[in-house]
């Protein structure tokens, strides 16, 4: 039924991270964060200007010829299509000017002009005779020439910009593929004194993917040969993988098919957080085949256990069914995913493990070696007074950290070619945003405008500085008019200028023409400006229809309000799942049962604070986690008998040496994860040997 | 931007780059140095002269401070000269991948004088500019710029190393 919904929707998978905490309505922020993603920077690096020109056209050569586009326009097009327009083009001093009716000052702009050594006009002076065409083209932007080296500390640089094919940019493997192919050549030519650096965000998600998925394949192998380890080793038998694996097969396909059927896509982190539902569901495994004798059939194993996994599966899907009403679409796919795949364990496990254990021999034959730990009273002591002070003093030192970046720390040689090229460049980095909506481009130019009024000095590229509104076309007009019949002076006349301004059509917005203005609109009727150093964002309010971004400020805010939801059901969870307990195990053994999962998450964030590591979002959502782990081992230690508590201390040990080896891997957000779910698993698990000891 | 646009790579380089490299080769290297200048713009049988104070800096290109007949300065950060900048700096810092890719560069030397003539390939700056001259000898004594619309500009220098 599931793989029925499921099917009738095309599945996808959202990979974006910030599509775990932007929600759907905020698309503009989307759009903003996903506007650099297929854009890649190349900065060529030498002792003389030579060498770096040399190695910048062999580069080009190469992209172009590897699928990268540059970034380049049709400048005699472009021209001509201004020429023709020209009489409603006024760059935006000289129109200041003008409205001030400050002629004498446009006269001496004109004049230093005509004297400038390296200045020309575009125009014969007959056909333009205050210069105001060229003006207005000069000063439309930051007149890179990308040929043009730069010398910065004595060394010589030239840039290069490339962005990819949509259809390459929107598939990771096909990206990658190509990056790939772009490393190659920039390996290449990085000799003899040159060196290449290439940034943005493809190349660092190709490192950061390649490297991964080095380290999964690594973890994937050593924690299989742990499992496998451990099985041989307690069962004296590898073939009770076969139902292990069949089990979480059935539950990670079901928790697929229902999450696509209640989601249009699925976002990666969620099948991240729901395979750790591999590590509790092999709980109820273990608990079947530890208990396993060769005097019990499969029938009486279940009668004997039924509590224990009923409970527990129960205590698990309430801990994620609070994840489900939160506002937050990832906690919500992770609720469904783990709560379909816990369900559909639990029942493989009840129902066919007796059918199974009947055609397979999974009898336990090791009833010799027992991993029943038990501290003694003074150690047990002093370490829970030890993990008392590590909790109380590091929750003095606690700190959050809701910038999404600081989930991911790039490689030196990534970040050193970040800085020099944001040096090189002038990367502003204090860059945001204003989006422009209107009922048609005439008004989304027309508040662009507006806009750029209220901006004062600051710097800023929208795509009103290239294509004035119309409406601003004809006050140019009118404005130049009046300055040609005011002013027309000797040096005019003996240039034989005419004193009517050119009739013209209209500049409008064309895709063909003016190809790098594309990116400027992030819808029909909406665009984009990009503010430099910017600070005054509430004035922006006052033009109806525009809306001020600051990405970066405006994520770690969803994503800090995301934390502070996650955080805050933190509590109902744990009262639910008291109350719960209280009514199964009476409330006094309820509170040794749920101590140990509080006490963790605790300590936990205690040693975080502690160790000055700043608390964030996927922290908080790795707290569900360790409830969901440590609870079982809770009450499976309290319902079940001394064998029991062998498949307690296996499924501890496989999950926390998995975490464990999760929390050695480079990106930093799976690293958090794993040190934090390593941290309160096993401390989860030392206090239930603590606060349920063996001879309950 | 349109700055921008007239310098993009459109057309095919077709001259000889040994040639180019050649060329470089016999222009000494240009060091820091300050100078006067003397002017002169011609358009139609009209002559505009100016002067005044001339900069070259390594690796960042040219600073004029006009003196006369009115006070100006305009340095290699302008955003408007910055094309004409970026010529001069290849040329002192024997850039010849990129003279070659956007002029057809010509040569003559006799004893220690040289003139270089720097006529445009791609079609936008064609438009725009018919040639670059310039004369040298340890230092750049003259430069000679014939564009389409502006006329022509002869600028001598005077110097004296810093």
């Amino acid at each position: 039924m599931l793989a029925f919904l499921a099917l009738r929707n095309p599945i996808t998978t959202e990979t974006n991270i910030l599509r775990t905490v932007v929600p759907q309505k905020q698309s503009n922020l989307l759009d903003l964060s996903n506007m650099y993603s297929a854009k890649i920077n190349v900065l060529i690096e030498g002792e003389e200007p030579e060498e770096v020109s040399e190695t910048a056209d062999k580069f080009d050569e190469l992209a172009v010829k590897n699928d990268l586009k540059s970034i380049s326009v049709d400048g005699n097009k472009i021209l001509e299509v201004y020429k023709v327009s020209r009489g409603g083009l006024l760059s935006a001093n000289t129109a200041e000017l003008l409205e001030k009716n400050d002629y004498k000052k446009v006269k001496e702009n004109t004049i230093e002009m005509i004297y400038n050594p390296l200045g020309f006009s575009l125009l014969e002076p007959e056909e333009d005779p205050f210069l105001l065409f060229t003006d207005y083209i000069m000063n439309l932007g930051d007149n890179i020439n990308p040929d043009s080296i730069i010398n910065h500390n004595d060394k010589y640089y030239r840039i290069l910009n490339y962005e990819f094919d949509k259809n390459i940019a929107l598939s990771p493997a096909l990206l990658n593929k190509q990056v790939k192919k772009i490393i190659k050549i920039q390996k290449s030519l990085s000799e003899n004194g040159v060196e290449v650096y290439l940034t943005g965000t493809p190349v660092h998600s190709y490192y950061a993917s390649s490297r991964s998925m080095v380290e999964i394949n690594i973890i994937g192998i050593i924690s299989a040969l742990f499992v496998i380890f451990l099985c041989l080793n307690y069962f004296k038998k590898i073939k009770i993988l076969i139902p292990v694996a069949g089990s979480i097969f059935c539950g990670a396909l079901a928790g697929y098919f229902a999450t696509a059927a209640m989601f249009p896509s699925i976002h990666v982190l969620t099948f991240v957080f729901s395979t750790t539902l591999i590590g509790i569901s092999v709980d109820y495994s273990l608990h079947f085949f530890v208990c396993k004798t060769e005097d019990k059939t499969g029938d009486d194993v279940i009668k004997e256990i039924f509590k224990s996994l009923s409970v527990s599966l129960l205590t698990t899907i309430s801990a994620f069914l609070v994840l489900y009403f939160s506002h937050t679409e990832l906690l919500k796919q992770i609720a469904v995913f783990t709560i379909t795949g816990l369900v559909t364990v639990y029942l493989f496990v009840v129902l066919f493990y007796p059918v199974i254990s009947r055609k397979i021999d999974l009898n336990n034959n090791n009833l010799g070696v027992r991993w029943n730990f038990q501290f003694k009273p003074q150690i047990a002591k002093n370490i829970l007074i030890l993990m008392a002070i590590i909790t109380l003093s590091g929750l003095f030192f606690v700190r959050t950290n809701d910038d999404i970046r600081s989930m991911y720390k790039p490689s030196k040689k990534l970040m050193h070619a970040e800085s020099i090229f944001a040096e090189v460049a002038g990367i502003n980095p204090k860059t945001s945003f204003v989006v422009v909506e209107g009922k048609n481009v005439q008004e989304v130019l027309e508040k662009e405008e507006q806009v750029a009024k209220l901006l004062g000095d600051t710097k800023y590229q929208a795509i009103s500085r290239y294509i004035p509104s119309i409406k601003t076309q004809n006050k140019n007009r009118a404005l130049m008019q009046k300055l040609y019949e005011t002013e027309i002076s000797p040096y005019t006349t003996a240039l034989n200028a005419s004193s009517k301004v050119p009739a013209g059509d209209y500049l409008v917005y064309d895709k063909e023409t003016f190809p790098f203005l594309e990116n400027f609109f992030l819808g029909e009727n909406k665009s984009l400006m990009i503010l430099y150093d910017f600070d005054k964002p509430e004035i922006i309010k006052q033009v109806e229809g525009a809306e001020y971004y600051n990405v970066r400020e405006d994520i770690s805010n969803l994503v800090k309000g995301c934390r502070v939801n996650c955080a805050k059901l933190l509590i109902p969870v744990f009262i639910l799942l008291y109350a719960l307990l209280a009514v199964i195990y009476k409330p006094k053994n309820a509170i040794r049962i749920i101590l140990p999962s509080l006490c963790a998450c605790l300590f936990t964030t205690g040693l975080l604070g502690l160790l000055h590591i700043s608390l964030n979002l996927f922290h908080v959502m790795a707290m569900f986690l360790i409830i969901g782990f440590s609870l079982d081992y809770s009450i499976f230690r309290f319902n079940g008998e001394k064998l029991v508590r062998d498949a307690v201390f296996m499924s501890c040990m496989t999950s926390v040496f998995s975490f464990l080896l999760l929390a050695l891997t480079g990106f930093k957000l799976i690293s958090s994860l794993g040190f934090v779910l390593t941290t309160g698993l096993l401390s989860s698990y030392i206090l239930s040997l603590l606060l349920i000891p063996k001879e309950e | 931007m349109l700055v921008m646009c007239l310098s993009l790579n459109t057309a095919i380089a077709f001259g000889s780059k040994k040639n180019a490299k050649e060329i470089a080769e016999q222009i000494p290297e240009l060091k820091n140095v300050s100078c006067t200048f003397t002017q002169k713009k011609t358009r139609n049988d009209v002559e505009l002269n100016s002067g005044g104070n001339f900069q070259f800096i390594e690796g960042k290109g040219v600073i004029f401070e006009t003196m006369y007949p009115i006070h100006m300065i305009t340095g290699y950060e302008s955003p408007r000269t910055k094309h004409i900048n970026d010529i001069i700096l290849a040329v002192a810092k024997k850039d010849y991948t990129y003279l070659d890719k956007n002029f057809d560069l010509s040569f003559t030397k006799l004893d220690d004088k040289w003139q270089l003539v720097l006529n445009p390939k791609k079609d936008v700056i064609k438009k725009h500019l018919n040639s670059v001259t310039i004369d040298g000898s340890k230092d750049i004594d003259r430069i000679f710029i014939d564009t389409v619309n502006s006329g022509q500009t002869e600028i001598l220098f005077e110097c004296g190393k810093e």
